[in-house]
């Protein structure tokens, strides 16, 4: 009982990086019917970019950690916010009325645009974040054997922040709603006198700027990366998007909880069901997830199911 | 001049010169042992993207799980041919079975996902591949570090100890049936005479290695047949054409009878190892196995993707492939036709599959070592690029598409930057000119000359004012920077001249005062550039700037009849469902 707690906490803790990166995926989907592959390595930006800023320029700081990560966080948070933008301007927009097999012929190549610049740039290299970050923070013993540290806490409550704040955003202010009306038909949405593209780039402002935080974080987190992070973590990311059902902002967020707990789980348990090497599975677990939920529910989990305009 | 030129030079001579150039790559001086090596490598990508593109052009599915199919067939080759022994070329058939069997077990249940659903999901399929044969879920897969020793490619001939009768039958039943199917040349008599003309020399000649021309001659004379028929030369033109090459090779092996002999048994030497004979069913063959040497590969692999392309050609516009097609423009229709778009789906990803299998084969016979990281998502994604850059759908397309994704990035390799300003630097110098030219005139910019000229000069002259020829290569980075940003400038401003001119003054000065200490700098930078850091990343932005200069590929299929023209464009809006 002990560890399957440690576990569950363990697992909500991944879950909410996978879920917050979900949103991002879900939102451009939303919005443009577009897998966007370059949002994981826009997510591994989010690391490098937090690395780089806090191992020189505000190395300095590593005394007031707090400080120092939350201008690092808005930092970084705008960096890829912009990339994200900019993006979607050179490589999505001039393809919007182009079918649906070069859009995402485009963002592979963006995706492989940015990973190798980021290979190049950390010369391929394992970085490590400093050490010692966040380390004052108290850590809460539950049990005697089970204890969450206090960066588990500050993770979740951040990820939670950022999704109730992300799920008001949409569903009660005017950009929200000018978001929605566009994810549902972008010709109605400019009749009524939405700026479709303006709206396009918000989304394309926000989704890249929160993967961009959740990879600061996980950098913080894990304490160490390399530029094939956003990739594996990106796909496994958008997967939990799908497992809720895509588009669906409250599924993103499920799907990000149900893979991040089920890998822990059986990592933790494989051993004990038969499964002699499980981490080396770990990988796999997603998708064979993907695959049983989508033949169970093939719109995800909250998603509805379209009937097919003809 | 030109005109009457251009009349004699016939769309099919083209064609031809096409041909006789692919069949005579290997010879060229240019292809040294690894550059054969890749254009079998290029080959292989050719069979896969001809088969995805059987389930992403024709039939409009997504499938970014390619390479586990590839892989499939390899491990299946690879496996057979080290436990049981069987010759790899034999496992061809349980090669294909295993794939597209695969195919369909997986894709039964996920075939009514919608698109992107499909797509994810193919990409789960293509990692658990991976993920199981990495951790040798099977016992048999060799996990991480794959399996090696895998056979060579064995071909058993009949004519290094030929039955001369048999053999010539062989060959004729061979252009009966294309005479009769096709309709080339003059049916049975034509197919005589011309087998006869190139089979007697070397009969009369008694040297038995010259089959080995006359059995190539008559492929040869095929494929001629068949292009000459597909162009519409008369029947009088096709048979002149083919008996005055049978002359004429007719002529040379009878000229050179001894030392072609002597030439057939080096190379046979060279690349095949020659096996003991074994007698079927009475009649003596030659099992000659395949050594390392990449050449017969390349025509092996040749051989494999005419046979596919001829496939793939014949499927199209059959009863199935018009069901694809149907299919792919709307699914709701073709339903309401009566289509059955399941088991029309899963056709389509068995028989690609199962072609992707084949492919597998060919790879493992290639390389002998079958390895997990062959066969991973970027493989995939290399062949989905091979389909969609190309053109989806459009088979000429594959070629460039494999040019671009596979062979031109491997060529990169030896190129590195330094090659800007070594040796030829003064043509750096004039493509700085011509560039600046070319964009003045392009954005009719007022004294667009005077401009371009100032442009090229101030990027120029300071290296070779200052004898650093490193810093060319800045010019020409500035060059592409002017291109894009002058525009911008001029939009704002009425008169870009003096600020343009002005800004390359400007630089030019900076440059003189500090090149002499930032050439070496830059020199370095240069040398230690390796662009295969860089490949991928190239490639990337490659794959964006072509979708977006050419959304349907570089050379996009020939959309059939107006109707499917009319669903291609209400499908291309942005708000299709």
């Amino acid at each position: 009982m002990e560890t399957f707690l440690q576990q569950l906490i363990n697992g909500l803790t991944i879950g909410g990086f996978y879920a917050v990166v979900a949103l991002g995926y879900t939102m451009v989907y939303g919005v443009l019917k577009l897998i966007n592959f370059a949002h994981g390595d826009m997510f591994m930006w989010g690391t490098l970019a937090g690395w780089g800023l806090l191992t020189t320029v505000l190395a300095g700081l590593t005394d007031m950690d707090l400080v120092a990560i939350l201008v690092t966080a808005v930092l970084v948070m705008a960096f890829i916010g912009m990339m994200g933008m900019t993006i979607e301007r050179v490589a999505y927009r001039p393809l919007r009325s182009a079918g649906r097999l070069s859009p995402i012929i485009s963002a592979l190549g963006a995706a492989f645009a940015l990973q190798s610049v980021a290979r190049n740039v950390s010369h391929a290299r394992w970085r490590t974040y400093p050490q010692g970050l966040l380390k004052g923070l108290p850590t809460l013993r539950l049990t005697d054997e089970v204890a969450v540290s206090g960066l588990q806490i500050l993770m979740l409550v951040i990820c939670a922040a950022i999704m109730i704040g992300l799920y008001l955003f949409v569903q009660r202010t005017r950009v929200g709603t000018a978001m929605r009306a566009v994810s549902l038909d972008h010709n109605v949405s400019r009749l009524m006198g939405i700026n479709v593209n303006r709206i396009i780039s918000i989304v394309f402002f926000i989704g890249p700027a929160l993967g961009g935080l959740a990879g600061l974080l996980i950098g913080i987190y894990y304490g160490s990366f390399n530029f094939t992070l956003g990739w594996v973590f990106g796909l496994k990311a958008f997967i939990a998007a799908i497992l809720g059902g895509i588009g669906n902002i409250p599924g993103a967020v499920l799907g990000g909880f149900i893979l991040g707990i089920s890998e822990t789980m059986v990592v933790a348990y494989g051993p004990d069901i038969g499964l002699a090497n499980a981490s080396a599975w770990k990988d796999a677990i997603a998708y064979v997830l993907l695959i049983a939920i989508l033949i169970a529910r093939p719109t995800g989990i909250l998603g509805e199911t379209v009937a097919e305009k003809v | 001049m030109n005109q009457s030129l251009t009349r004699l030079v016939r769309p099919w001579m083209w064609q031809l010169l096409l041909v006789l150039l692919v069949l005579a790559l290997p010879a060229m001086p240019f292809m040294d042992r690894s550059r054969t090596s890749l254009a079998v490598l290029a080959g292989i990508y050719v069979m896969l993207g001809l088969s995805l593109n059987l389930i992403v052009g024709y039939a409009g599915l997504f499938q970014l799980g390619h390479a586990a199919f590839f892989g499939l067939g390899a491990y299946t080759a690879a496996i057979l041919s080290i436990e049981r022994n069987i010759t790899i070329l034999a496992t061809i058939p349980i090669a294909a079975l295993v794939a597209g069997g695969a195919a369909i077990l997986i894709s039964k249940p996920i075939l009514h996902l919608r698109g992107d659903y499909l797509c994810i999901v193919t990409i789960a399929f293509g990692e658990i591949f991976r993920i199981g044969v990495t951790n040798n879920a099977f016992g048999i897969t060799g996990g991480a570090n794959g399996l090696f020793g895998a056979g060579r490619p064995e071909l058993p001939l009949p004519w290094l100890e030929p039955v001369p009768a048999l053999v010539l039958a062989l060959v004729l039943a061979l252009h009966v049936f294309l005479a009769r199917k096709s309709g080339y040349l003059l049916r049975w008599g034509g197919a005589v005479v011309i087998a006869a003309g190139y089979y007697l020399p070397p009969l009369a000649l008694d040297h038995k290695p010259l089959f080995l021309i006359s059995i190539v001659m008559a492929v040869g004379v095929v494929v001629l047949g068949a292009v000459l028929r597909d162009h519409k030369v008369s029947a009088r033109g096709q048979m002149l054409a083919l008996v005055a090459v049978v002359i004429v090779c007719g002529l040379i092996m009878a000229a050179g009878a001894d030392s072609l002999v002597t030439e057939i048994e080096g190379n046979l030497d060279k690349y095949f190892r020659v096996e003991d004979p074994v007698k079927v069913l009475g009649v003596e063959l030659t099992p000659v196995v395949f050594k390392r040497d990449a050449r017969p590969y390349y025509y092996l692999v040749l051989a494999f993707i005419l046979v596919t392309v001829i496939g793939m050609r014949r499927l199209q516009y059959s009863r199935l492939g018009r069901a694809w097609l149907y299919v792919r423009e709307d699914q709701l229709a073709a339903e309401a036709m009566g289509i059955d778009t399941t088991q029309v789906k899963l056709a389509a990803f068995a028989i690609g599959s199962a072609a992707a299998g084949v492919a597998g084969v060919l790879y493992a016979s290639r390389f002998t070592v079958v390895a997990p990281e062959s066969f991973n998502f970027l493989q995939s994604v290399i062949m989905f690029c091979i389909v969609v850059l190309g053109g989806s759908g459009s088979i000429p397309g594959i070629l460039v598409g494999t040019l671009g994704m596979v062979v031109l990035p491997e060529l990169l390799r030896d190129v590195g930057p330094t090659f800007l300003y070594k040796g030829i630097n003064p043509v750096v110098i004039l493509a700085v000119l011509l560039g600046g030219y070319l964009y003045g005139a392009r954005h009719r910019l007022s004294g667009a000359t005077v401009e371009s000229g100032a442009i090229a000069g101030a990027f120029v002259l300071p290296p070779l004012l200052l004898g650093e020829p490193a810093l060319s290569v800045i010019g020409m980075l500035m060059v592409l920077v002017a291109i894009i940003a002058i525009p911008l400038v001029r939009r704002r401003l009425d008169n870009a001249l003096p600020w343009v001119a002005g800004a390359m003054a400007l630089y030019a000065v900076v440059m003189l005062v500090i090149g002499k200490g930032l050439g070496p700098a830059v020199e370095r930078e240069i040398s230690a550039f390796r662009i295969m850091d860089w490949r991928d990343g190239l490639m990337g932005v490659a794959m964006v700037v072509m979708m977006v200069l050419r959304p349907a590929g570089i050379i996009p299929e020939r959309r059939r009849g107006i109707v499917v023209s009319a669903v291609a464009e209400a499908n291309a809006s942005p708000q299709a469902t």
